[in-house]
């Protein structure tokens, strides 16, 4: 009797435990925030993004140094204006669903992005017209030449194509199970919990070599790491600057890390008092020792910066205005503009001493608290009065939006070195993104020239003029630019993650 | 009174909370003679420090001392416990004289609004109160007193009813005394002994609420050495630097436990049926 007790009691542990351990070729992935709709004409968010990756396959892809390589198309060319861009697509793939894809499912997919129902319809604007030219050629007219359209449009969210035939199966409910032709084939989501996706066999490409891919939602930064080092997951792409110290020490980990196109700032209300001077906006630049808060902060995870355009693009340039760290000059431009030394050393206008706000978000940038502390600290020093206030995301972003703040911590992130995108979004007059009401007509001549022009030695010139003019008017403090980070176990192999393509799973495989 | 104060000296946790509550107020007061540099000395090159005979609790993130801020933070913490008590007080004590001397619908009218409100834990009527108000010290402070205002409302209803019914109220209703000076000459009075008891009891968890709040990022804005966000930052470093996050979580552990014993205390003083003889 204790033998067939104990008999079963193995079996079940058998069974317990072979449930409990991972298969040894499924890869797992911390994410910070859960995925949302995966319907790629509606993805805003970049956790959503990385895992449509996994499932759809737009028309080109990056390598590693952030050229465009082939992926649904194999190949493209502009006409002679660049007005008119033919892709010749690949033949012979199928959705993971079995239907066909050819020009009349892209078709199909980018007037759905052009469309009403499309968060991608402004980029998309300058499509006048998506034409299949044979079953596998597809034409975009264009209403003006664009050297980004590319970027703009093709290697958006927008740009990932899913099957036309498990939309009209599925209708709306297709975003919550979405089909692509990509390496691997969605399983199922467990919303708050995990996402599980599984080999896809018939991958036109070379691999996958895993079985498996799941990705667990584990929002707090620390958790991860724990869960990195007891084997929890096995990549992690974020985390304390003493973490990842650590993490870095261990022989057992790689850590890679790479500078990005994510630039972190503090946008200065130019509008509004007191910045609407821009002897105090240049001041305050000079009166902030960035330089070394950054480095002692949050280095090697971000890097000091000086531009708007991130140092890793081809655009930028470092031949700016430098405010460096100068509190004399600081004092100097206060008194210039009018302000003078109160009995308590504070400067002060009028009677009134100069007061700043600071708002800065909860921990949704690097270190952001911290790196505003320091920066009050400085400020304080200097003989200005300043307060942090420090709001949750929805809030912070509300009064962002609203340009309701004097200081805000702000940060923009690509996954492209096109400058444009930085630019047109940030101080173009209307840009998106352009919270503080910029508007500098020389700006934006520039800008709107250096997308007509082809030419890219051409268009450097113009965003170093750009960047020049930016800098000078001091409407930003930088802080810096955010590196990503990649920490795994050292048994992974055939990962080679960059800021351009870091989401390319299909070669990994472990090593024992 | 006399009395009183004897048998409060002589009580064993009332002796030991009282010293704690004392020590934290000692601190309070005195934070300026003890930590003069202030709670805002940063120094980015001397980050992590250990404590150490120089630095008693070491340095934070910041490079600033943990054990000035905690000083310094001792000052906010009683702060916001008293003033939230405070108007947890002066709001619940209202209701609840009107609506105990009063009855009828007037009674059943607050009183079931207050069973509404109780109904929601504390914490989440702050929390509420918090995403209205918008995050701050002030805010919690208000949030936090709201959220006691049905606890201090019911148990005043109930001590007034039970007073109201005495001979001496009768008596002065037949002198033709107004209705205000009968509630606050003459019932408010005699209905202060478990308002003291609850209040002391309510300043522990009313500071715990607050640190709470802040540890959640609705609290104090740096750099304004609130316990409770001390503890939320260094929460992030306890595998690197321990330090950051324990000590402000022990002084708030000492001082709610502090005002709990002073509070069961005096409940067992106040409390008639407790009595020894």
């Amino acid at each position: 009797m204790l033998k067939i007790l104990s008999a079963g009691f193995l079996v079940l542990l058998l069974l317990f435990g072979s449930g409990q351990a991972m298969a040894d070729d499924e890869f797992i992935i911390a994410l910070e925030s859960d995925i949302t709709r995966m319907d790629p004409i509606g993805i805003q968010d970049a956790t959503t993004s990385q895992v449509a990756f996994q499932v759809m396959e737009r028309l080109l892809a990056r390598d590693y140094d952030g050229n465009l390589v082939p992926a649904l198309a194999t190949d493209f060319e502009p006409n002679e204006q660049g007005d008119e861009w033919t892709f010749f697509l690949r033949e012979g793939v199928t959705f993971h669903d079995g239907s066909t894809f050819d020009a009349h499912v892209a078709k199909w997919h980018f007037d759905r992005a052009r469309g009403e129902d499309s968060n991608f319809r402004g980029q998309f604007s300058i499509v006048e017209d998506v034409e299949v030219v044979d079953d596998y050629k597809i034409k975009f007219y264009l209403e003006r030449p664009s050297a980004a359209f590319i970027d703009n449009t093709i290697m958006t969210n927008a740009g990932y194509i899913p099957s036309m035939q498990a939309y009209e199966e599925k209708g709306e409910d297709f975003g919550y199970e979405p089909v692509g032709t990509g390496p691997f084939m969605w399983y199922d989501w467990e919303p708050g919990e995990e996402i599980n996706l599984v080999r896809n066999d018939n991958w036109w490409g070379d691999g996958p070599l895993l079985g498996a891919v799941t990705y667990r939602v584990i929002p707090e930064a620390s958790t991860q790491i724990v869960e990195l080092e007891t084997g929890g997951v096995h990549l992690v792409t974020r985390g304390l600057q003493e973490d990842v110290q650590r993490i870095m020490d261990r022989p057992e980990f790689e850590v890679v890390t790479s500078p990005a196109y994510r630039n972190r700032h503090f946008l200065l209300q130019q509008e509004k008092e007191p910045f609407n001077d821009i002897l105090v906006r240049q001041a305050v630049s000079y009166a902030i020792d960035m330089k070394t808060i950054v480095e002692i902060l949050a280095y090697p995870l971000m890097e000091p910066a000086v531009s708007l355009i991130p140092d890793a693009s081809w655009a930028f340039t470092d031949d700016l205005v430098d405010y460096g760290y100068d509190p004399d000059k600081a004092e100097e431009l206060l008194l210039e503009a009018g302000y003078t030394r109160a009995s308590n050393g504070k400067f002060e206008k009028d009677g009134e001493t100069l007061e700043i706000e600071i708002l800065c978000p909860d921990g949704r940038y690097f270190m952001d608290k911290q790196i505003s502390e320091a920066v009050r600290h400085q400020l304080v020093e200097l003989g200005l009065d300043i307060r942090i206030t420090i709001q949750e995301w929805g809030a912070f972003l509300d009064r962002a939006f609203a340009g309701d703040f004097q200081m805000a911590y702000l940060g923009w992130n690509q996954s492209s070195p096109e400058p444009s995108l930085f630019t047109d979004a940030l101080v173009k007059t209307g840009g998106r993104a352009n919270d503080a009401g910029i508007s500098h007509e020389e700006l934006d001549e520039l800008l709107i020239e250096a997308m007509k022009v082809p030419d890219i030695e051409e268009r450097k010139v113009l965003y170093a003029e750009a960047q020049r003019i930016i800098n000078e008017n001091a409407w930003f403090i930088f802080i810096g630019n955010e590196s990503m980070v990649w920490m795994f176990p050292a048994n992974v192999q055939g990962f080679n993650p960059s800021p351009a393509q870091s989401e390319d799973l299909t070669q990994i495989y472990f090593s024992n | 009174m006399k009395k009183f104060f004897k048998r409060l000296l002589k009580h064993r946790s009332a002796q030991i909370g009282g010293i704690v509550v004392i020590l934290v107020i000692l601190m309070a007061i005195f934070a300026p003679v003890l930590a003069p540099e202030g709670y805002d000395r940063q120094n980015l090159f001397r980050r992590f420090e250990p404590p150490s005979s120089e630095t008693w609790f070491g340095t934070d993130q910041m490079g600033r001392e943990i054990t000035t801020r905690i000083i310094w933070g001792a000052r906010i913490s009683l702060m916001v416990g008293t003033l939230s008590v405070i108007i947890g007080v002066v709001g619940g004590g209202f209701l609840g004289l009107v609506s105990g001397y009063y009855g009828g619908n007037l009674d059943r009218f607050i009183m079931g609004l207050m069973e509404v409100l109780l109904a929601f834990p504390g914490i989440l009527l702050a929390l509420t109160v918090v995403a209205i108000l918008g995050p701050g010290l002030t805010q919690v402070m208000v949030a936090v007193g709201i959220a006691r205002i049905p606890q201090f409302a019911r148990l005043i209803r109930g001590s007034t009813l039970s007073v109201r019914e005495k001979d001496y109220i009768e008596a002065q209703r037949a002198l033709g005394s107004r209705d205000s000076r009968i509630l606050f000459r003459h019932i408010l009075p005699n209905v202060l002994a478990p308002v003291l008891v609850m209040g002391t009891l309510s300043i522990g968890t009313s500071i715990l609420a607050a640190a709470g709040l802040s540890f959640l990022g609705l609290g104090a804005q740096p750099p304004i050495p609130d316990w409770g966000g001390m503890l939320s930052e260094g929460r992030a470093y306890l595998r690197t630097a321990w330090w950051v996050g324990v000590f402000p979580g022990i002084f708030i552990m000492f001082t709610v436990l502090g005002f709990n014993l002073l509070g069961d205390g005096l409940r067992d003083i106040l409390d008639p049926r407790l009595q020894r003889r």
